[in-house]
């Protein structure tokens, strides 16, 4: 359900901010992982992508990367009506989508391109089809334009290095969703 | 007609108790229906037969809708003339089934037309019994909106039935699977 809403999310900035940007790579849900890179073990984001692991980093030369890390999620009980013998859940999963933005091509500011994501950021959404259908709701709830803080958060054991041209934040944001589990559970 | 007073103490039934109090009944109005008058003597006769409802459902003389959220409201007797000591005497009660169905958008003309049904006996059911009335309900479906983006619309179905009797239980676990929403 996450990953079909993060999904929306994408097709939303794509289709609403960066319509007409070359080289603009969105990704879904990335962990940190260990690999060698030139025989070195590095920290770094990995997203799954079908059977394959991208690995996005701001020297690729795209024009624009973003993908999404999720953090506490949590489920309970909803105050909301439940039908039949089941109550609602809720599921709340607290967001961040981390940005990289090659600022000379997109002739913004960092806080302008943020800025520009999180006015597009949808409020509601549907996930998924038929009874897997979930209607959630997405609350911005800051931003980090530290550059050199959301680097270290990312690649914890590399070195910084990013010029004044590139931008690289995160906007957190909430997902929350009310269900009847049976919907997930029969559907998916 | 004059109307005598009920003081025959053979048709009261008898009140059980269970030794430990762990077999409770617990409340919501988890699914609604409704059972053509025409069947309600033979589901009555086979309750507990899981295929008296599913031909019934098959022919359409039952109709459920298997999760719903709801109450029941039994009402209050109609107050009659007492006679000799007693003050008044019991009428029969105007009996209040309210329940919400979440199969909203495709539903219209069910819920449209069902106000003008007038031979329709509605059904219950709460956590291990079903509740069956024994006569036919004046029904209205409504489905108001609020002023809330996070809110639902639903379908909210009122049935109301004046009868001498409450509705009659019966025990949920032979006929569970009928109520399946995965078996519609």
């Amino acid at each position: 359900m996450i990953e079909s809403i993060v999904h929306a999310i994408n097709e939303t900035l794509q289709r609403e901010v960066f319509a007409g940007v070359s080289k603009l790579n969105l990704f879904g849900i990335s962990s940190l992982v260990h690999k060698k890179v030139n025989g070195k073990l590095t920290t770094l984001p990995a997203i799954q992508e079908g059977s394959d692991f991208v690995y996005p980093s701001p020297d690729d030369g795209s024009t624009l990367i973003a993908y999404h890390v999720i953090g506490p999620r949590t489920y309970e009980n909803s105050p909301k009506r439940g039908y039949g013998d089941q109550r609602y859940i809720k599921d709340t999963a607290e967001m961040q989508m981390i940005v990289y933005a090659n600022l000379r091509v997109l002739a913004k500011s960092a806080v302008q391109v943020q800025e520009l994501i999180a006015a597009a950021m949808p409020q509601s959404l549907r996930s998924g089809s038929g009874d897997a259908n979930v209607s959630a709701q997405v609350v911005l709830r800051g931003a980090e334009l530290d550059a050199l803080k959301v680097f270290r958060q990312q690649y914890p054991n590399s070195d910084f290095f990013l010029s004044p041209e590139d931008g690289f934040f995160s906007l957190r944001y909430r997902i929350t969703a009310e269900y009847d589990q049976r919907c997930l559970k029969c559907c998916l | 007609m004059s109307y005598a007073p009920n003081y025959c103490d053979n048709e009261l039934g008898q009140h059980v108790i269970t030794p430990c109090l762990t077999d409770r009944e617990l409340g919501r109005v988890r699914t609604g229906g409704f059972i053509r008058k025409n069947y309600l003597e033979t589901l009555l006769t086979g309750a507990n037969d899981p295929d008296v409802w599913q031909d019934g459902i098959d022919s359409g003389d039952i109709i459920v809708v298997p999760d719903t959220a709801g109450t029941f409201d039994p009402g209050e007797p109609a107050e009659l003339r007492g006679y000799g000591d007693r003050a008044t005497t019991n009428g029969p009660r105007t009996m209040s089934l309210t329940f919400f169905d979440p199969d909203y958008k495709q539903n219209y003309a069910f819920y449209n037309g069902i106000s003008k049904q007038s031979n329709l006996v509605p059904f219950y059911r709460t956590s291990s019994l079903v509740h069956i009335f024994d006569t036919v309900a004046s029904i209205d479906a409504r489905d108001p909106v609020e002023d809330d983006v996070e809110s639902e619309v639903v379908w909210e179905v009122v049935s109301t039935v004046v009868s001498e009797n409450l509705p009659s239980k019966h025990d949920l676990t032979p006929i569970a699977s009928i109520f399946n929403r995965l078996n519609f």
